[in-house]
């Protein structure tokens, strides 16, 4: 899948030779001369029809016979528009990149033609997207997503690659490495947002060997997808990340446990970790060090649990994804009882520049306790659907109005849910809150990895806690009684609310069960599992009691006048015979005489019954 | 630690005969595997025995041996549980050719002597597997759990675990819905339903011609197009039910 065609590197046997290494392919992948022209291609501009543009346009410019120096054609990550994909960005020396939304081929064509045609006098487009919302965002995790191309170490040895993993090997001692990290503030991007200098120093500190780096790259959080569009991306700053968090916990070896759903992000990793070997980088004595650092890919197999990071470690021995107790820590007894260390890919994706930068640079970004940035997955009823990334302390309004573009469906924004399964709702009424993790926990969520599921006025609150139940029901990994069980017991009470069947007791059901199964979960996915049903009951607890009410069913099954065709199926297929209605005309259903069984709904082939809310008078 | 490749032993465990032969099971923690022993009615000396959580005894001929319960349940497996397949599915003419792969793959991944190794690489080569033969069916299983030296159990245990193995064979054109909450709220359920109607089939069936089967899938992370259909490797996005007789009609 990842065609390459570019000459391996020869092996770089000291530091001096990456340094001029890197002066080279500044000179030659940042040519100040060429026009540059990027074309996103990652899964989702892939799925939109990218690599046909990239074929065009590169044929185009073959067949115009521009030399290399005047233009280049380069493939690159996801640029974080994907909801305009395909996307092609122009960039003529030293000035703005222009963006192109939607490149199709034909206008590709147009697009290299045009370049072409005024390639002298360097006349610059007059469309374009001119889009505000790159200046709106601070990309540190992003940096490399769409100006360089993933698949040639040689474009990420260019923008500054491999230098600070030569530096912290020659320079630095493990313990100052964990002091910058410390320092920095950097807390985990998985969710947890543990303070990810401290994980590290307790690494550092246990006992035992080997030890091991492991990168969490299980994205499994429905609707987020930060961390593959870093790996398809921007995959050796993870693999950089990786060894110079081996160095300072005193691990040689390091693991990427990735999900067997992100095939492009493997196949890019897979590819950049040869690379990286190829010229020394990583493997045995990194650049004439005494320090070695291997790296191996292990992959998932499409279990959610699996992104918990005792779970994770089961999987890489071999052995289902079951969590286990903590303590012990992974940092002291992890993968083969080993001390290990688990890091999510945004996480490490922040490192590079940490060290690149400071640490007093990284926590001059954000707030206090919460330095940097965070990238969110922008998703659902939004117009710009992709990934922004924006400092620790931006308002939700400022993401998805600013950002995001507001509602896409031309109603009106409800809530945004952060968080995924483990998350909760947050009302439009509370979207001038700051963004931080124990903001978000105030309000009933949690940061989660960063997937931000924006609804509108027609989604159903306890609908969606019903959807993200249904998926940790399957999600549970079933080793402990309160969330086998308890999850279970959740979803049949939201089930029976939601079919009209619910009486008041249900609802302090509901809560009475999901704050058990809160205290006493073996894992995390258990005890955030309730959060969703606690979180709509607290913003949206009419929504709940719209469905009970007195003990009457408070909804009615209608038929829709514009849709119905009068082909009398439901009324033959209604068991107390209450459709009236000729052939070819529109039928009505008697609502005195419904026994509300939606056998007329299931058997409607034209979609013109609806199950309707009725308002309690 | 390996023993070294010996003769077959026999020996008798409750009046059934067993044959082991002991040099392809390897224990954790470097304890030797006492089940050479006890040749028929000539009796070796215990030389060591495997002892800890997984031991268990054997009665044979009035020698108490402990053997690991790896060899025991690989043992019994041999003999037992060969005829009684009704609770997995077996194959219909899996290609040899596919197992020639398998192997080689196996052989390919060059894997450190230990346990830990082999069962490391369980999950990579139960992925291959899968990408070979379609589906995880018990002859399968049971040349994973041999090649690498593993219990049947265990290797049944990881694929009932995870989402992503099956053991049912799929349809030719695998069709799978992202259910993952962008597409939810973009009305995934609608299209699931139009896919249903019009192939006649429900979620997790196989069409009655073997050519359709509709599954679901995690979170493929294309949230800009959902709802996200996949048809073997070939994504569709913003589907609407309106262009699912276009998807169905792009599979012949």
């Amino acid at each position: 899948m990842v065609k390459i065609g570019d000459i391996p590197l020869k092996k770089l046997a000291t530091r001096r030779a990456l340094i001029e290494l890197a002066r080279k392919c500044e000179t030659a992948e940042v040519d100040s001369e060429a026009v540059h022209i990027f074309v996103g291609m990652s899964t989702c501009g892939r799925a939109s029809g990218a690599e046909e543009t990239y074929a065009i346009m590169k044929y185009e410019l073959e067949k115009l016979g521009l030399e290399q120096d005047r233009v280049r054609l380069f493939q690159t990550g996801c640029i974080g528009l994907c909801h305009a994909e395909p996307i092609v960005e122009v960039q003529y020396p030293n000035q703005k990149r222009i963006t192109f939304d939607k490149v199709g081929t034909a206008r590709g064509r147009k697009i290299v033609v045009e370049i072409a045609k005024n390639i002298d006098g360097k006349k610059v487009f007059s469309t374009g997207m001119g889009l505000g919302i790159y200046t709106k965002q601070t990309r540190i995790a992003l940096r490399n997503c769409g100006s360089i191309d993933p698949r040639r170490i040689r474009s990420y040895i260019a923008s500054g690659g491999y230098q600070e993993l030569a530096k912290s090997i020659f320079e630095r001692t493990p313990e100052e490495v964990i002091q910058i990290v410390t320092d920095s503030g950097l807390r985990g991007r998985g969710g947890g947002g543990f303070p990810t200098g401290l994980k590290w120093g307790f690494a550092r500190k246990a006992s035992g060997n080997p030890k091991y780096m492991v990168c969490n790259a299980d994205e499994g959080d429905p609707g987020a997808f930060m961390d593959r569009s870093i790996l398809e991306g921007d995959p050796h700053s993870i693999i950089e990340a990786m060894a110079i968090g081996g160095y300072a916990i005193g691990a040689n070896k390091g693991y990427i446990y990735a999900r067997a759903e992100y095939p492009l992000a493997v196949a890019h990793l897979r590819n950049a970790i040869n690379q990286a070997l190829e010229a020394g980088l990583m493997g045995n004595n990194i650049l004439g060090s005494d320090f070695s650092f291997h790296i191996e890919i292990r992959y998932g197999a499409g279990a959610f649990v699996c992104g918990e990071e005792t779970a994770l470690i089961h999987s890489i021995e071999g052995h289902r994804g079951e969590p286990t107790n903590k303590p012990p820590f992974p940092a002291n007894s992890g993968l083969w009882g080993k001390p290990t260390n688990v890091n999510n890919v945004e996480t490490l994706a922040n490192i590079v520049p940490i060290l690149e930068n400071g640490p007093e640079w990284f926590k001059g970004v954000g707030t206090e306790n919460n330095s940097g940035t965070k990238v969110f997955a922008l998703a659902g009823k939004i117009k710009n659907v992709g990934l922004v990334e924006v400092p620790m302390g931006t308002t939700i309004r400022e993401v998805v109005y600013g950002l995001g573009g507001g509602s896409c469906s031309g109603k009106s924004i409800k809530a945004v849910q952060t968080g995924g399964p483990s998350g909760g709702c947050i009302p439009s009424s509370k979207f001038d809150t700051e963004i931080t993790y124990e903001n978000l926990v105030a309000l009933g969520s949690m940061m989660g990895s960063g997937g931000m599921i924006v609804m509108d006025e027609d989604t159903n609150m306890v609908e969606l806690a019903k959807f993200y139940l249904e998926f940790t029901v399957e999600e549970s990994c079933g080793k402990c009684s309160l969330c086998r069980l308890g999850t279970r017991r959740l979803l049949d009470l939201l089930e029976k609310i939601i079919d009209g069947r619910g009486v008041e007791e249900d609802i302090a059901d509901l809560e009475a069960t999901a704050e058990c199964i809160k205290a006493g979960a073996l894992c995390g996915l258990g005890q955030t599992a309730p959060n969703p049903i606690l979180s709509t009951l607290r913003w949206y607890r009419q929504e709940y009691e719209a469905f009970i009410g007195n003990g009457d069913n408070q909804f009615a099954y209608r038929i829709d006048p514009d849709q119905c065709v009068g082909c009398t199926a439901c009324a033959k297929a209604c068991p107390v015979e209450c459709i009236e209605g000729e052939v070819k005309k529109v039928h009505t259903i008697r609502e005195e005489d419904c026994i509300r069984c939606g056998a007329c709904e299931a058997k409607c082939k034209f979609d013109a019954i609806k199950k309707q809310k009725v308002k309690a008078c | 630690m390996r023993l070294q490749g010996g003769p077959t032993c026999e020996f008798l465990v409750g009046g059934w005969a067993i044959e082991a032969t002991p040099s392809e099971y390897a224990i954790p923690d470097g304890k030797v595997c006492s089940s050479r022993l006890a040749m028929g009615l000539s009796l070796t000396r215990v030389r060591s025995v495997a002892t800890g959580r997984h031991g268990t005894l054997a009665a044979a001929y009035g020698v108490t041996v402990l053997t690991c319960m790896q060899c025991v349940q690989a043992m019994a497996y041999r003999y037992f549980w060969r005829s009684l397949r009704g609770y997995m599915t077996t194959s219909t003419a899996l290609d040899a050719k596919g197992f020639d792969e398998l192997e080689q793959f196996i052989k390919d991944l060059d894997l450190e002597d230990s346990c830990q190794a082999r069962e490391g690489a369980l999950i990579e080569v139960l992925h291959k597997a899968q990408s070979v033969f379609a589906y995880l069916p018990s002859d399968v299983q049971e040349f994973v759990a041999e090649k690498l030296q593993l219990s049947l159990g265990h290797v049944y245990g990881v694929i009932s675990f995870y989402s992503y193995f099956t053991t049912e064979r799929k349809g030719q054109f695998e069709i799978n819905f992202c259910t993952g909450t962008a597409c939810f709220v973009q009305g995934a359920g609608k299209v699931i339903e139009r896919f249903e109607e019009l192939l006649g089939i429900k979620m997790g069936e196989v069409s009655a011609d073997g050519k359709f089967s509709l599954g679901h899938l995690r979170c493929v992370g294309a949230c800009s197009l959902a709802p996200v259909v996949m048809v073997n490797d070939k994504t569709y996005g913003n589907v609407t039910p309106e262009i699912v007789p276009q998807i169905i009609a792009d599979c012949q």
